[in-house]
């Protein structure tokens, strides 16, 4: 474990900002409140937790610690940083577009599938083309995060099989995924 | 028709093996100054004649297709075609034995393992070990030091021997020296991610890095070649920042170690930020730019259709027809 270079914070936050925009100082600027949250750097994975966890996890041996906090995401071989479902809390918390699904298209998002026209239930306002968004249901429980393939106006006149958002991480993967080490 | 009959002494030499007959007579030389090709040919014509009457003497098979001889073996050697291959020429050790009248015995492939009573091969995989091997005569004159590990010894022992071996197969073979897998210029011990050695450019550059900081001055007041970078790069194991939260009391003591580290992200957060935004905006201006083009685009149209007359529904009731339908 160890604090991000840089260059990494650079990329993880060019990575978030697609999502939350000007919200990322929440994650960043945590003095108020209740204590500071880092990053944290460990088997290539980007952890966000609070000090005290930090404290703990310093207690623990790098070949024995497994995870700690909540995993973001991880940095591939050629140095992108590729965001994981893990970290959905946090996104639809401070994530500045969203986009609302149909009762009915849920369960084919949660499978992996694209977001059609017909599924959209709602979407916010002024959401430009290719923007980090994420995905609820109606009753507003985040399902996954994806990009928008056409913007809020461009949306309007659509076809009902067209796509309106690509799907990048559903909760589905919690299942789909159960082999690989997420955490 | 020529008759099968000859009417000549047969004395022929036949092989026919390789279905061939020698005439050893000379030719009558006043026949042949008279004509030359009736000379030869009534002699080849006798002989061939003889030849084949031999053949159908040999035991036969009388098969669909026709007659089959058979032929004995043949008797005349030809000449081989290829030169004969030359013997390898003896290595040191086989001139050794052959000089001292040594008899090579080939050794048997396995052998009788007394301690569990299998055999078992001489060498290699599943060999039959000795059984004495636990337990080694310490030789305290013949070790470097007499209080070396003697099985370290003979483990070292075992691999000078090696090494010697291989010696002499190069040599055998006519190889002066091993060639060094990779000739390294810089003596230094850079490798690469995968613990290899760099490449040989990358070795290049560090040898002349190196050579440039070997100057007094490290390479201050050297000239410098066009577009040669001044500034170089020490290479060295990258420092992270440590992984604790600088407490509040400590930070208050010395309180120029730099930016915390919420400080230091809060900056590249910023300079993020605002590439982002200059995007955003720009995306913008692009999106609306092309709207109202397609807005002017479309009233131009219009005005078109209505300087020509062709929007001739300008005179109806609009939604007319919508309303009776409600």
């Amino acid at each position: 474990m160890r604090p991000l270079t840089e260059n990494e914070t650079k990329v993880l936050f060019e990575k978030l900002a697609k999502y939350l925009g000007q919200n990322i100082k929440q994650l960043v600027d945590t003095k108020g409140g209740s204590g500071e949250y880092v990053f944290r750097l460990h088997n290539n994975k980007v952890y966000y937790m609070s000090e005290d966890v930090l404290k703990y996890g310093m207690a623990i041996t790098k070949d024995r610690l497994h995870s700690m906090g909540v995993c973001f995401g991880k940095f591939t071989k050629t140095g992108k940083f590729n965001l994981q479902i893990t970290c959905l809390d946090y996104l639809a918390q401070y994530a500045e577009y969203k986009v609302w699904l149909k009762p009915q298209s849920e369960l084919s998002y949660l499978y992996g599938n694209h977001v059609l026209k017909a599924g959209l239930g709602r979407i916010t306002e002024d959401c430009p083309q290719y923007q980090g968004v994420v995905v609820m249901n109606m009753n507003d429980v985040p399902l996954g995060f994806g990009v928008t393939a056409r913007s809020t106006e461009e949306c309007r006149h659509l076809g009902p099989t067209d796509i309106a958002c690509f799907h990048q991480s559903d909760v589905g993967e919690y299942l789909r995924e159960e082999n690989t080490n997420m955490f | 028709m020529t008759s099968i009959v000859v009417d000549k002494v047969d004395d022929l030499k036949y092989d026919l093996g390789n279905l061939t007959a020698l005439d050893s007579h000379d030719i009558d030389i006043d026949l042949y100054k008279k004509n030359k090709d009736s000379c030869i040919k009534e002699s080849a014509t006798q002989n061939f004649q003889l030849l084949v009457n031999k053949l159908f003497q040999l035991d036969s098979n009388n098969e669909d297709d026709g007659l089959f001889a058979k032929l004995p073996k043949p008797n005349t050697s030809i000449p081989r075609e290829k030169p004969v291959p030359k013997q390898p020429e003896a290595t040191e050790w086989e001139k050794f034995a052959k000089d001292k009248n040594m008899r090579l015995r080939k050794k048997d492939k396995l052998v009788f393992d007394e301690a569990t009573q299998t055999f078992n091969p001489r060498s290699g995989w599943k060999r039959a070990k000795p059984e004495n091997d636990w337990v080694i005569d310490a030789k305290p004159y013949e070790t470097p030091d007499p209080n070396m590990d003697p099985f370290l010894f003979k483990k070292q022992m075992k691999k000078k021997d090696m090494e010697k071996e291989k010696g002499h197969e190069r040599r055998n073979k006519g190889i002066e020296k091993e060639p060094p897998s990779q000739i390294k210029i810089a003596n230094t011990k850079k490798l690469d991610a995968r613990g290899l050695q760099t490449s040989m450019k990358s070795d290049f550059g560090s040898a002349y890095d190196a050579a440039r900081l070997s100057t007094a001055s490290m390479g201050k007041f050297d000239k410098l070649l066009k577009n040669e970078n001044r500034n170089i790069k020490v290479t060295g194991k990258q420092q992270y920042k440590p992984n604790e939260l600088a407490s509040k009391k400590r930070k208050r003591e010395d309180s120029n170690t730099g930016d915390s580290e919420r400080e230091a992200s809060m900056k590249v957060l910023n300079r993020v930020l605002k590439v982002q935004a200059k995007k955003k905006t720009q995306i913008k201006e692009a999106s609306v730019s092309l709207y109202q083009r397609s807005a002017e685009r479309d009233k131009r149209k219009e005005k078109k259709k209505h300087l020509l007359g062709e929007n001739k529904s300008r005179f109806k009731p609009q939604n007319m027809s919508k309303k009776y339908e409600e």
